[in-house]
């Protein structure tokens, strides 16, 4: 009865203030619609050089590219396809090596560094095509990927790969923000010391907080789900229940960190600069816009740690890729672990009392 | 006794806020602690409700030890605190119903309606917490703190910055629990609200308690003396004013010199004539019977607000 009470009115809280609701709903579709008009389909085609040996998999490749929109293949020689590339006339030139039969076909892969976004797309869309060509093709001895898994090449436009991107970056600024803000803010006007005087158990009143920004987490993954299938033909592949198991880990992982970050936060203007600088470069290298393998090494082993890159890899997985649950289970585990190491740190952090509001509260503030 | 403090002490740092301090209330009573800012009225009252640890010393809530586990007294007490927020995007009524069931009770249609009329906010139950006013703020914060049916309230300046039409209105409410059996302790800047609220007030200063009586008995404390008032020239000297047959009282800066007379006619005029001879001037003459505030200056030498 306490807990639903306090649900509610954090609910009341979240929904009534203009600027929380913008940031939780207005954002993320604003964030899809204009990268979908930028990015999405027919605006601006794809250009892939392609050098081939006329090998099995090569013919694959060709064929399976010339079903994909807005992609537009370019064969020629190795030489004069680089200087295209250093030109900017194409984005990424795909090399077929000779192989020998029963061999894996050395593919290489060539992009500019400086286009981090067309190459990015177009990069994952190859990575697309050659592993839809491998599980197709199967005579490559060292790839045990089972057969029945669907992958059809439509599901790599652009737009199919932000999406859950998108979902796991709404998740994480709403709950880093939606959780620490409020908290910061009641602690700083002493609505947190008056709580605290009364019986309610402090899991009580945080986890009625949690739970409320997991609901918001849900509606934000529906919305922009719903977006992406009706405005930029996304295909969703996987089951959404296994989807929504994810986006709750993802919410509780955020959230917690949200309330970390409460503990460490003195005051409200700290918020937003802790925040976004968790926050940016975490949306950046965990692979929401585009794949970071262009990144030095030791940037992408940063990247492989953070908490972002594990919900986004898992979302797209199971959203896109149409993976089971228990193929993203690493990735569900390190969740698990983050959102266990933040709540602890949040526990020992966290103070129902700013030192400013202690005493002479009226005249300090 | 329904409150017994021992030896109640509190540190901050090299400062002592709260300096052993003693007292007790009975049930039903209104009990008020009147001194100047900084005096250490909020330390003392928040760790009688569990919010600052002491140093030393006791409190006892109808004989529940408040120290080491204030979660024990939480049903018993009701507080507002010095300063007084709320969530601004719920309303009046949302805030009651939210804080009833912080103490795991459902707010019945009756108990919210007669909380509401209490306070006077009726037509505000819908209207979200900040467009009250001042006033009705406070009257929300006293209100609040009565959703768990206490026994014992805490309100912690209940009236500073408000009208004294509004300040009346917060002394009915809170005459009206004293009149349903609860005990109630306060603290104030304001003389007159000690006068006419609690049956006995303490008077601290720098952490100590240095007065606690009944308000009248505390005036008499100075005699059935009259207060002279008034403004000179120049300063009097104290030879001078041995000769008024009266005694100095301290100086304060808003009424210029102050004496206080068993004779006020014969004190007067000996201090005109006086006066003249030295062609000193006297403006500003005023004789009253004093107040509380004549105890407090003389027991403290401060004025209540700076
Ligand atoms: N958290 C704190 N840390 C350090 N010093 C404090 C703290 N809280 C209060 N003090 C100091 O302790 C003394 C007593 O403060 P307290 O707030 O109890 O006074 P008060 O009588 O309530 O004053 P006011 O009438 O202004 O509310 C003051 O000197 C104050 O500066
Ligand atoms: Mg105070």
């Amino acid at each position: 009865m306490t807990f639903w009470t306090l649900l509610l009115a954090n609910t009341r809280l979240q929904l009534r203030n203009r600027g929380s609701l913008f940031w939780h709903f207005a954002f993320p579709l604003v964030f899809m619609t204009l990268f979908g008009l930028i990015f999405g389909r027919g605006a601006g085609m794809l250009n892939i050089g392609l050098v081939t040996n006329d090998s099995v998999p090569a013919q694959h490749f060709q064929a399976a590219f010339n079903e994909i929109e807005g992609v537009k293949l370019i064969q020629g020689e190795e030489n004069t396809l680089l200087e295209d590339l250093q030109d900017g006339q194409i984005h990424v030139l795909v090399v077929f090596a000779a192989a020998a039969a029963g061999q894996p076909v050395d593919v290489e892969l060539f992009y500019d560094q400086n286009e981090m976004l067309a190459t990015g797309t177009a990069r994952s869309v190859v990575r697309g095509v050659l592993d839809g060509i491998t599980r197709a093709v199967l005579e490559v001895p060292e790839l045990f990927r089972l057969k029945e898994t669907a992958i059809s090449t439509e599901e790599l436009t652009f737009m199919s790969f932000l999406l859950p991107g998108v979902i796991g970056m709404s998740i994480m600024f709403s709950a880093l923000f939606g959780t620490a803000y409020p908290l910061v803010t009641e602690r700083e006007k002493g609505i947190l010391r008056r709580v605290k005087l009364t019986p309610v158990k402090t899991a009580v009143f945080l986890g009625a907080k949690a739970v409320g920004m997991t609901v918001i987490a849900f509606m934000q993954a529906a919305i922009i789900i719903l977006t992406g299938i009706s405005l930029f033909d996304v295909q969703i592949l996987g089951s959404l229940f296994a989807a929504a198991l994810v986006v709750l880990l993802g919410a509780l992982m955020m959230v917690s960190l949200g309330l970390l970050l409460a503990g460490v936060a003195k005051r409200v203007e700290s918020v937003d600069s802790i925040a976004n600088a968790i926050a940016m470069p975490m949306m950046f290298l965990a692979g929401t816009f585009f794949e970071i393998d262009g990144a030095p090494d030791w940037l992408q082993s940063v990247a492989l740690i953070l908490p972002l890159t594990h919900l986004n890899s898992a979302l797209r997985e199971v959203l896109i890729r149409g993976q089971e649950l228990a193929a993203v289970l690493p990735a569900l585990l390190t969740m698990v672990a983050w959102a266990l190491v933040f709540i602890l740190a949040a526990a020992y952090l966290f103070k129902w009392e700013s030192p400013k509001i202690q005493g002479n509260n009226r005249k300090v503030l | 006794m329904i409150i017994d403090v021992q030896d109640l002490t509190k540190r901050y740092g090299g400062l002592l806020a709260v300096d052993k301090v003693n007292f007790a209330v009975e049930q039903g009573e209104i009990f008020g602690f009147l001194g100047p800012n900084g005096a250490g009225k909020t330390t003392c009252l928040e760790m009688m409700e569990g919010l600052r640890k002491p140093d030393g010393g006791q409190v006892l809530l109808k004989g529940i030890s408040v120290w080491p586990n204030p979660g024990k007294v939480k049903n018993l007490i009701g507080v507002q605190l010095q300063s007084t927020s709320f969530y601004e995007e719920l309303t009046v009524k949302e805030i009651l119903v939210l804080f009833a069931s912080l103490y795991n009770r459902r707010l019945s249609e009756g108990q919210l309606e007669s909380l509401l009329s209490m306070a006077g906010l009726e037509e505000k139950r819908n209207a979200y917490t900040n467009t009250l006013s001042g006033g009705q703020k406070q009257r929300l914060a006293i209100i609040t703190a009565l959703v768990n049916e206490p026994e014992i309230i805490f309100l912690d300046e209940p009236t500073t910055g408000l009208d004294p039409q509004a300040r009346r209105r917060s002394w009915e409410i809170i005459r009206e629990l004293q009149g349903k059996g609860k005990t109630i302790i306060l603290t104030t800047h304001y003389m007159e609200e000690a006068e006419n609220l609690c049956a006995r007030v303490a008077i601290i200063d720098q952490g100590k308690i240095v007065a606690i009586d009944q308000p009248q008995k505390l005036i008499e404390q100075l005699g059935k003396k009259a207060k002279i008032s008034f403004a000179s020239s120049r300063p009097l000297e104290s030879v001078f004013l041995a000769q008024l047959g009266a005694e100095a009282g301290q100086v304060s800066s808003a009424e210029g010199q102050v004496l206080f007379a068993s004779d006020p006619a014969q004190t007067i005029g000996v201090l005109l004539e006086k006066a003249k001879q030295e062609g000193i001037v006297i403006h500003n003459l005023h004789v009253s019977s004093p107040s509380l505030d004549d105890v407090f200056l003389g027991l403290t030498g401060k004025e209540l607000r700076d």
